[in-house]
């Protein structure tokens, strides 16, 4: 028992750039992606992770001191750092990947067999989010099961939320057949119907309009994540008085990030398509004849020409959100980039009014980021443990950020733990 | 023209959906013996940078604007479904075959 006890020690001592590569080919072949396919899945696996970690380590130390700086100058804690989809890496890299991976797919496969759902779960890549979830109750708790469960718990809610809406999905957008698992469109949608019953009910608000076409021509390249970054570094430079040469160096620093941060995210998608693909041949077998609904990831949700627009006009908003909430310690400058995923769960409620959407979505940001704000200690030992950032966070860097550092059911579900004293 | 034909393939972040699209559209093309195509992944905004030189679109959701360039949906590589994915490399072939 000991032996393999210290094997297991072993693998996971690794790290996830290695542990998830090999546990990655396995998969693989077991679902028949065959061996080339698999070999390639985990080697982009393990590069993807390893190219997420260098850029967020660039941006993670190059905020350290601008965060510093705001917080003595604007005389408000702005301390905590903004990782954006850094946490990606922690959620794929920690001990219990797997636990999550299976239970979803397991559960998945029974609720389908029982017809408790019409979501075909093949979206690999998204399970990330119940990893997340998994790796922070994990940090919180010190116990694998309550990691895997309170991942596995975030899956199976997301899960039924995109059966419930999957219709409006499908109408809004045009689409037959498919559903959204990730939680940057289930919880938004959800959260974008009780607001929409509460604004139609407001007489004046209810029929104010704008068109998305407008909005973009006038923005134009403030829209692109390029230049948004570099204004954000010019801006943040500016307020947390550092030098000339230090905010131009910041500027063209977050615009790295921001730019190659989503590239990075690709190369780790490279790696989890082949088995996204697998699996759905393999379940597909499995189910001939059923009517189901393919999960599939929310990008698809963003065609809409309302969308981007909202985007553009809730990068500056949220910022403003985030300097003037009481009780807030961070700003976000990487997690802008969940930013379209969250309108595109959002508009096919609001029907792309724009108007709508960006009540919605200020009412949306305040709880997320007072969520993350509150929950930074845990999200930065969940990182730790997974062995990253660990020099900067060794020197007091403490990490946060809107998805899924900002989810309310983690929220809860840490609260929870810690009234029952975990 | 010495420069190759473009297929840019996009969704909304060029980060997962424009990838499986652009795996299953380069493999459908080296399948159909076509050669000289350049497949590039990107993102909504990338359209404008290669405004000029694409041939044909593929994106993974529902674009409404007009351009002078075919215009396909290729969700059937994200969803699986094999059928819709011979029908879409055909018209790809049919539209770069127009084009030559």
């Amino acid at each position: 028992m000991s032996t393999v006890l210290s094997g297991v020690n072993w693998f996971l001592g690794l790290g996830g750039t290695v542990f998830v590569p090999i546990i990655m080919f396995v998969l693989c072949m077991i679902f028949g992606g065959g061996f080339a396919k698999s070999i390639r899945s985990a080697l982009y696996m393990g590069i993807g992770l390893t190219a997420l970690n260098l850029v967020i380590d660039l941006s993670v130390t190059a905020m350290a001191p601008v965060t510093q700086g705001l917080s003595s100058r604007l005389n408000t804690d702005f301390s905590v750092i903004d990782v954006g989809y850094g946490n990606v890496s922690a959620a794929w890299g920690w001990p219990g990947v797997l636990g999550v991976i299976v239970g979803i797919i397991v559960i998945n496969i029974i609720f389908v067999a029982l017809k408790w759902t019409k979501t075909l779960w093949v979206d690999v890549w998204n399970i990330w989010h119940g990893e997340a979830i998994a790796v922070t109750m994990w940090a919180l708790s010190g116990s694998m099961v309550i990691g895997i469960g309170s991942g596995v718990l975030l899956l199976v809610v997301n899960m039924l939320l995109a059966d419930y809406h999957a219709p409006k999905f499908q109408e809004f957008n045009g689409f037959d057949r498919i559903s959204v698992v990730a939680t940057s469109a289930t919880f938004t949608a959800t959260f974008a119907m009780f607001v929409m019953k509460i604004i139609e009910k407001i007489p004046g608000l209810k029929d104010v309009d704008a068109t998305p076409e407008q909005i973009k021509d006038k923005f134009g390249i403030f829209g692109e994540m390029s230049v948004i970054g570099a204004l954000l570094g010019v801006i943040m430079g500016i307020i947390s008085g550092s030098t000339v040469a230090d905010t131009l160096k910041l500027a063209i620093t977050l615009s790295t990030v921001l730019v190659v941060l989503p590239k990075m995210l690709s190369i780790i998608a490279e790696g989890i398509i082949p088995i996204s693909t697998s699996l759905t041949k393999f379940m597909k077998k499995r189910f001939p004849g059923r009517e189901l609904n393919i999960a599939v990831d929310p990008a698809i949700l963003l065609g809409d020409p309302s969308v981007m627009s909202t985007v553009i006009l809730m990068y500056p908003l949220s910022i403003l959100i985030a300097v003037i909430l009481p009780g807030n310690n961070w700003i976000p400058v990487a997690s802008l980039a969940v930013m379209p995923y969250w309108i595109g769960g959002m508009v096919p409620y609001t029907k792309g009014n724009i108007v709508h959407t960006i009540i919605v979505a200020c009412l949306w940001v305040i709880p997320a980021t007072l969520i993350a704000a509150n929950l930074a200690p845990i999200t930065t030992e969940a990182a730790r443990l997974s062995g990253l950032f660990t020099e900067q966070i060794a020197k007091g860097a403490v990490l946060t950020n809107w998805e899924e550092g900002g989810n309310v059911l983690l929220w809860i579900l840490a609260k929870l733990g810690m009234a029952f004293g975990l | 023209m010495n420069k190759k034909k473009l297929v840019l393939v996009v969704c909304g972040a060029g980060t997962l959906t424009s990838v499986m699209a652009s795996q299953g559209v380069e493999e459908g093309l080296k399948n159909n013996g076509v050669k000289d195509v350049e497949v590039k992944v990107g993102r909504i905004d990338d359209i404008e940078r290669f405004v000029d030189r694409i041939s044909v679109l593929v994106c993974t959701m529902n674009i409404r604007t007009k351009y002078d360039f075919p215009v396909i949906r290729g969700t059937a590589f994200v969803t699986g479904d094999e059928e819709a994915q011979e029908d879409i490399i055909n018209q790809i072939v049919t539209y770069l075959k127009e084009n030559e």
